[in-house]
């Protein structure tokens, strides 16, 4: 992993942990996640995946396992939806964020109710669907942004 | 890819993350290890954005924006006679209490020192099950998990979590806090549960012709040991009779609004526990299984008289 490509990687993190802040329940992590996926690099995706499930659940507060256990299904579903349509379009990611939604819905209230946690149904919905919804857009952006630098990054070392 | 093959691979991640989750209840070292990693991280980034904030409307606020100034100025000056008056009245009250005090022989609870502490955000990412905020502070700056959080009007509630500079707390309001508390005139200890977001505290535990009244102080009563005695917490709504506790007791349901206004947090205290105070036994700062109230049965029909 070159310089530029941590340190792109890293202002993600810092720009997808602030718009956290702004709305709370959604992770824009994920997005970038996807984006790591998709370059079938398996010690980016390593690295990468480690540092957003330790983001998430250090700023979190349930019990260390969610964010684990969604990641690594979303690993899976990328991996098998890969077979059966091309990975990198906008209209897959869009499926395959309304997925990774449901399967948010599912473990967070299988954990919740594991943690004798009260959990919010109509607010839980709410979150995963403003996630479905965002999930595309930021990727797209994301991965525009990461071409236009990793672009520079490549030609300078030409 | 076979589909026996994804089912394996969907099976050996489970039984993984069964593994992990369960080996963490126990030791909890995944959860302070993402405490001491995510949680800085997160504080780092948010301290960054919280102090280009801070620039910004400073120099609006400083520079640009002082039109009203000086009527604030004029309301201020007069708002610190009247406080510097009842200050002078209290004075002469707090000297004859301190001389009652040492008349009776009474010992009064050693005062816990409090630590500034910035709010830097609230629940943050979709793991945020809990009412939360982050602070400034992590348990190298006096806020080890446990440690009460409160600000000038209040109750805040209580550190959960903390990494190295950086910590989580959890709201009064949240339906696993618990604070025990006592009615500022009739004296009446109870429980003080968090209702969720948005909605009411209940005062638990108050047997039913405790002399109890809308719009009474409730304070700390000290007698669980995580907070110090007296500090205001929140402010009686509504009562009602019909509630029995798990015994079959008659309690009254009683319902209370926090002091804090949570939205407009910027500052809080950390109180640090003096020495010579006493450490709670089981000092969990998330009670997972609330208390039910129940309705008492009705009595049958003809079974009087």
């Amino acid at each position: 992993m070159s310089w530029i490509n941590a340190g792109w990687w890293l202002c993600y993190a810092f720009a997808a942990v602030a718009l956290q802040a702004f709305m709370p329940g959604l992770d824009f992590l994920l997005p970038g996640f996807i984006l790591a996926l998709q370059e079938r690099n398996a010690p980016q995706v390593l690295a990468v995946g480690a540092l957003f499930v330790l983001l998430q659940e250090g700023m979190g507060s349930m019990a260390f396992g969610g964010t684990l256990l969604w990641y690594a299904l979303a690993a899976i579903v990328f991996y098998v939806g890969c077979g059966l349509l091309q990975g990198t379009g906008f209209l897959f990611v869009t499926l395959f964020g309304a997925l990774l939604s449901c399967a948010h819905y599912v473990i967070f209230a299988l954990l919740s109710t594991l943690q004798d946690i009260p959990w919010n149904p109509s607010l839980l919905l709410d979150e995963c669907l403003f996630q479905t919804l965002f999930t595309p857009w930021v990727w797209w952006m994301a991965a525009g942004l990461r071409r236009m630098v990793m672009h520079e990054d490549r030609n300078r070392q030409r | 890819m076979l589909p026996r093959r994804i089912f394996l691979i969907i099976l050996c991640t489970l039984l993984l993350f069964l593994g992990i989750y369960t080996w963490n209840q126990r030791t909890g070292q995944w959860d302070r290890l993402c405490a001491a990693v995510g949680l800085e991280f997160t504080g780092g980034i948010m301290r960054g954005l919280d102090s280009l904030e801070d620039t910004l409307s400073g120099v609006w606020d400083n520079y640009v924006d002082l039109r009203d100034v000086r009527r604030e100025n004029d309301e201020l000056k007069q708002r610190l006679r009247i406080l510097e008056q009842r200050l002078a009245g209290t004075r002469e009250d707090r000297a004859e209490l301190e001389r009652l005090r040492r008349l009776m022989h009474l010992d009064y609870p050693a005062s816990w020192p409090a630590r500034a502490s910035r709010v830097l955000a609230w629940r943050m990412g979709p793991n945020a099950a809990l009412s939360t905020i982050m602070l400034s502070n992590g348990y190298l700056s006096g806020a080890a998990p446990g440690t009460p959080v409160t600000s000038w009007e209040g109750v805040v509630g209580r550190v959960l979590k903390a990494g190295p500079s950086t910590s989580v707390a959890l709201l009064l309001t949240d339906t696993g806090s618990r604070v025990a508390v006592i009615t500022s005139e009739g004296r009446v200890q109870g429980i003080l549960s968090g209702g969720g977001p948005g909605l009411p505290l209940e005062l638990r535990f108050v047997r039913q012709n405790a002399p109890v009244r809308v719009g009474e102080l409730l304070v700390t009563s000290g007698v669980d040991s995580c907070y110090p005695k007296g500090i205001p917490v929140a402010r009686v709504t509504a009562i009602s009779t019909g509630g029995a506790s798990r015994s079959g007791a008659s309690v009254l349901e009683i319902q209370a609004e926090p002091l804090v206004d949570f939205h407009r947090l910027e500052e809080v205290f950390l109180l640090q526990r003096p020495l010579d105070s006493i450490t709670p036994e089981t000092d969990a700062v998330y009670a997972r299984r609330p208390p039910v109230l129940e309705k008492p049965e009705e009595p049958e029909a003809g079974s009087g008289s």
